[in-house]
C-alpha cells in the first residue's frame, strides 16, 4: 500500500533535483522570446512573412543594413568603390568572415545569394533588369555594372521589406529560387540549431563565436552584432493571457507581441518593461478588386477614398492614440517618402461626396458588394467592421463573407466573378518598411494579372516605380514619390487606413533591445542576473 | 473470446478507410491553399502557383489522393509542407505530452471520482452526497481555459510553486515532469472527474435498490464490503463506458489545453496544421486521433466481455 508520507517526501526531494538542475544549467546564458508566431519557414527566400525575416537575421548576415535613421551601413562590405558614372559598383568584403560551418566567406558566396535573391524579390527582380553584369573579380571583391546609373544600390541590398537579402554559401544560394533550401548555414552572430528545433514549439539559436561584429556600435540593424548569450530560444506560446503570466513569473525573458489591452497589466506588474522598437510602424490597408463592378471604375475607387476616416479604423483596430496617428500618405508618415499629395480626401472624409460619386458611377445601390471578413485576424476583421458600417451608413449593400484568415488568402487570388467565389473589397496591414517606396513591395504594384491581387493594372504607376528607382538622390526620390502618390489616388490603387505601433514587452533584468524600425533583433541585448 | 476480438478488430478496418476518405476530401475540398502560406503576404501570383507545383498541389485530385493513399499503406503520413519533416517524426515528437497528460488526467479522475461517487451513491441525501453534487455542478460549468488561468494566477503568479506553461519529459526527471503537469492535468480532469463521480453516483444508487444487495446485507455482510464488492463491482460496466466516452473528451480538450499551458502536444501540432492548412499533418494526426478512439472503444468492447459473459453472445 502506498505511504503518502512518503510519497510527499519523494516527491520533495525529485522537486530539490530538479532546482538543483536549474542552478547547473543558469552558467550556460539563454534569452527565453516569445515571438509573435511560430516560425514555418526557414528558407529567408521562401516567405515573407516577419518572422521568417526574424529568423534570418538570427543566423544570416547581409552586405549592408539599415541604422535607425534609415540610412543604409555597410554590414558584411567593407569597403566600396562606386565608378564615376555611377553604373559599376565594387565590394569588398570584411575580413575573418566565415560560415557556420568554418569556411570562409567568399564573394562567389555573395554573388550567388543576390542572384537567388533577385529572382524572388520585387526590388531584386527591378535590380536584375537593370544589370549588365554581376561578377566575382577575387575571393574578397565582386562587381555589379549596370545599364544605366541606379539609384539604389545600397537601398536594395539593406532593405529589411519582403525579402531581405540574406548572405549564403554559394552550393546553398544555388538551390533553385523556388525550393526551399535544405541547410541553414549563415554567417549571422548565432547558429540555428536544428536538432533542437520543435516546429511549433521552440526554435533555438546558439552563439556562433567566429562572428566578429563590426567596430562601430549597434544602430537599427547595423553596427556591431554582439552575441551576449550562448543560446536563444524561442518559445511558442499563441495564448497572449499565457505569455503574459509567463513573463510575469519570469520563466521568459521577451514578448514580441503583447495587445494593446495588455497594457495597463504590464505597466502595472512592476518588474516588466515596453518598448517600441518599430517605430516606423505598421499601415491598415484596403485593396480593390479593380476588375470586377463596381471598384472597376476608379470613380468609384476614389469614393472610398472619401469615404475613409482614418481615425474610425485607429480606434477599431489600436484604440490608444498615444500608439497610433493618422497619416495622409501611401508612405508610411515619418520615412523620408511621406507625402501626401493628391490626399486631400483622407484629410477631410466627405461621405455625401462618396455616395455622389457612386451614383454618378451609375453603380445599382441594391446589389451587393462582397467584402471578405477573417474573424481569426485581430487587426483585419476590426478594418472590414469599419468599412462596412461606412459602407451601410451610405446606403450601399454590402455582403460580409465570415472566414478564416487562410481562406481570405486563398480566396484573394481568385479573379472570378464576388458571387463565384471572387470578392469586391478586403483589408489588411504592411510594416512600414513595405510602404516605405513605391518599390520595396508588390503592395504598390500595378501590373495588372502579373502584379499583387485586386490586379490594379496602370502603365504610368508601373514606370513611376522604375523612375523612383532611377531618381538620383533623395530629393528626385521624394519628387517622384510624390508624383506616384497623385497618380495613385487618381487611379485608386489601394487606400492606407492610418499607421500604428507595436511594442514589445520584457523583464526589467533585459537592456539594450535595439530599435529597428522593423522586426526585433536578439545582437546587443544583454540581461542581469 | 479470440473469434470476438478478431471479428471487431477486422471491423476496424472499414471505419479507418472511410476517415481517411473523408479526411481527405474534406480538407481538399474546404478553401485555403498552403502555398499562400508559405509564400506570404508580398509575393506574386506567379511565385504562388511555382510553390503550389513545386508541393504537387496543382495534380488532380484524385492523383494526390492515391499518391497520398499510396504512402499510407506503406506506413508514410507524407512530410510536412512546411517543417519538411516527416508526419510521423512530428507526431512521435509532440505525442509523449499529449499522452502523458491524457494518462495523468485520466488516473487524476478515475482515482479520485470512483471512490467519491461511490460514497456519494451509497450516502445518497446526505451531506456528503449534495456538496458532492453541488461540486460537480460546478465542475462541469467552468470552462477549462477560464480554470486554467485561476489555477496559473493562484499556483504559478501568487504562491509560485508551480510553472506558468511548458512541458518536462519524465525522462528529465519526475519532479520537473509533475511541477509542469499538475496544472494541466487539474485543469482537464475536473470536468471528467465530475463526469465520472456523477454516473458512478447514479450506477451505484441503482444498485443499492438492487435484491442482491438486500440479501447481501440480510446475510449481515458489512456495508463497506456491500457497497465495494456487490455494489461497484456490478456497476462497472457504466462506468467503463463513461470513461471510454470521455477519452473523446480528453482528445478535443487536449487542444484547449495544450494552448493554455503551452504544452507542445499533438492537440497543438493538429490546430496549427490546420490554421496553415498543413495537409499532411492534419490528415496524418486525424488517421492517429480516429484509431485512438476506435482501439479504445474495441478495449472497452472487450472490457465488457471480461465484466458480463453475456456481451460475447
Amino acid at each position: 500500500m502506498m505511504n503518502p508520507f512518503k510519497t510527499t517526501c519523494q516527491t520533495l526531494l525529485a522537486f530539490a533535483v530538479f532546482a538543483c538542475g536549474l542552478g547547473a544549467a543558469s552558467a550556460e546564458t539563454t534569452l527565453r522570446i516569445v515571438p509573435s508566431a511560430d516560425l514555418q519557414v526557414l528558407d529567408p527566400m521562401g516567405s515573407t512573412a516577419d518572422i521568417v525575416k526574424m529568423h534570418g537575421f538570427m543566423i544570416y548576415d547581409t552586405l549592408y543594413a539599415l541604422d535607425e535613421h534609415f540610412q543604409p551601413r555597410p554590414q558584411m562590405v567593407k569597403d566600396l568603390q562606386v565608378s564615376a558614372d555611377k553604373m559599376t559598383y565594387r565590394f569588398t568584403l570584411r575580413d575573418s568572415l566565415k560560415w557556420h560551418d568554418g569556411q570562409p566567406v567568399k564573394a562567389e558566396d555573395c554573388v550567388a545569394s543576390l542572384k537567388r535573391w533577385q529572382a524572388r524579390d520585387a526590388a531584386g527582380q527591378l535590380m536584375a533588369r537593370q544589370l549588365k553584369e554581376m561578377r566575382v573579380v577575387d575571393d574578397k571583391t565582386f562587381e555589379l555594372e549596370f545599364k544605366e546609373p541606379y539609384g539604389i544600390v545600397l537601398e536594395s541590398f539593406s532593405k529589411v521589406a519582403s525579402n531581405v537579402p540574406f548572405m549564403m554559401p554559394k552550393r546553398i544560394a544555388e538551390t533553385d529560387p523556388f525550393k526551399e533550401i535544405q541547410e541553414y548555414v549563415g554567417s549571422g552572430p548565432y547558429k540555428f540549431a536544428k536538432d533542437r528545433w520543435v516546429p511549433g514549439s521552440k526554435v533555438v539559436y546558439e552563439k556562433f563565436a567566429d562572428y566578429v561584429p563590426r567596430s562601430e556600435p549597434a544602430s537599427g540593424l547595423a553596427g556591431a552584432k554582439a552575441a551576449k548569450f550562448d543560446r536563444v530560444e524561442w518559445n511558442i506560446i499563441k495564448d497572449q493571457q499565457t505569455a503574459l503570466s509567463a513573463l510575469m513569473s519570469g520563466e521568459i525573458d521577451f514578448w514580441q507581441s503583447p495587445s494593446l489591452d495588455l497594457l495597463p497589466v504590464i505597466e502595472a506588474a512592476g518588474n516588466l518593461t515596453t518598448k517600441v522598437v518599430n517605430a516606423t510602424g505598421t499601415q491598415g490597408l484596403l485593396f480593390f478588386n479593380h476588375t470586377l463592378p463596381p471598384f472597376d471604375n476608379p470613380k468609384v475607387r476614389q469614393a472610398m477614398f472619401w469615404l475613409t476616416n482614418q481615425e474610425a479604423y485607429l480606434q477599431a483596430v489600436n484604440g490608444n492614440p498615444d500608439y497610433y496617428k493618422t497619416c495622409a500618405s501611401f508612405f508610411i508618415c515619418g520615412s523620408p517618402m511621406e507625402t501626401d499629395a493628391g490626399l486631400a480626401a483622407l484629410k477631410a472624409p466627405d461621405p455625401k461626396k462618396a455616395k455622389a460619386l457612386f451614383q454618378e458611377a451609375g453603380w445599382d445601390f441594391s446589389k451587393p458588394i462582397v467584402i471578405l471578413d477573417p474573424t481569426d485576424e485581430s487587426i483585419v476583421h476590426p478594418e472590414t467592421v469599419v468599412t462596412v458600417q461606412a459602407m451601410r451608413d451610405i446606403g450601399l449593400k454590402v455582403d460580409v463573407q465570415a472566414m478564416d484568415w487562410a481562406t481570405v488568402l486563398k480566396r484573394r487570388n481568385s479573379r472570378e466573378p464576388a458571387d463565384k467565389g471572387g470578392w469586391n473589397l478586403l483589408h489588411s496591414y504592411v510594416g512600414g518598411q513595405v510602404a516605405a517606396n513605391p518599390v520595396w513591395s508588390i503592395t504598390f504594384s500595378a501590373a495588372c494579372e502579373k502584379g499583387i491581387f485586386g490586379w490594379p493594372c496602370d502603365k504610368t504607376l508601373e514606370d513611376l516605380r522604375l523612375k523612383w528607382a532611377l531618381a538620383d538622390g533623395l530629393d528626385a526620390q521624394k519628387a517622384v514619390a510624390a508624383e506616384y502618390s497623385g497618380r495613385a489616388f487618381e487611379t485608386g490603387h489601394h487606400i492606407p487606413l492610418g499607421q500604428w505601433n507595436t511594442f514589445v514587452a520584457f523583464s526589467n533584468k533585459v537592456s539594450d533591445v535595439l530599435v529597428t524600425q522593423d522586426v526585433p533583433v536578439f545582437w546587443n541585448l544583454k540581461k542581469s542576473d | 473470446m479470440l473469434a470476438f476480438i478478431a471479428k471487431r478488430v477486422l471491423s476496424l478496418i472499414p471505419v479507418i478507410v472511410v476517415v481517411a476518405i473523408v479526411v481527405f476530401m474534406l480538407l481538399r475540398l474546404s478553401p485555403g491553399d498552403p502555398a499562400v502560406v508559405i509564400a506570404g503576404d508580398n509575393a506574386d501570383a506567379a511565385a504562388i502557383e511555382r510553390i503550389r507545383v513545386s508541393l504537387g498541389l496543382d495534380q488532380p485530385l484524385v492523383t494526390q489522393f492515391f499518391i497520398w493513399a499510396g504512402s499510407l499503406l506503406q506506413g508514410d503520413l507524407g512530410i510536412s509542407i512546411f517543417s519538411k519533416i516527416p508526419v510521423t517524426d512530428l507526431i512521435l515528437q509532440r505525442l509523449e505530452p499529449t499522452v502523458s497528460l491524457a494518462l495523468t488526467t485520466l488516473f487524476f479522475a478515475v482515482v479520485i471520482a470512483v471512490p467519491l461517487g461511490t460514497i456519494a451513491g451509497a450516502t445518497a441525501g446526505s451531506w456528503l452526497d449534495r456538496s458532492l453534487m453541488l461540486v460537480s455542478v460546478l465542475g462541469f460549468s467552468i470552462p477549462a481555459f477560464v480554470l486554467g488561468y485561476c489555477l496559473i494566477y493562484v499556483f504559478s503568479l501568487q504562491l509560485r510553486i508551480l510553472p506558468v506553461q511548458g512541458f518536462s519529459s519524465i525522462r528529465q526527471g519526475i519532479g520537473p515532469f509533475l511541477s509542469t503537469i499538475a496544472l494541466p492535468t487539474m485543469t482537464m480532469g475536473l470536468a471528467y472527474l465530475v463526469l465520472i463521480a456523477r454516473i458512478t453516483r447514479a450506477s451505484v444508487l441503482e444498485m443499492m435498490g438492487e435484491d442482491f444487495i438486500r440479501t447481501a446485507r440480510a446475510k449481515g455482510v458489512k456495508e463497506r464490503i456491500v457497497v465495494t464488492r456487490h455494489a461497484l463491482r456490478n456497476s462497472a460496466i457504466p462506468i467503463l463506458t463513461v470513461i471510454g466516452i470521455g477519452v473523446a473528451l480528453l482528445i478535443s480538450g487536449v487542444v484547449v489545453i495544450e494552448t493554455v499551458f503551452n504544452i507542445p502536444g499533438v492537440g497543438r501540432l493538429v490546430v496549427d496544421a490546420i490554421l496553415k492548412r498543413d495537409y499532411p499533418v492534419i490528415q496524418g494526426i486525424i488517421l492517429m486521433f480516429s484509431g485512438t478512439y476506435v482501439l479504445i472503444n474495441l478495449a472497452i468492447d472487450i472490457g465488457y466481455a471480461f465484466l458480463d459473459p453475456r456481451v460475447r453472445y
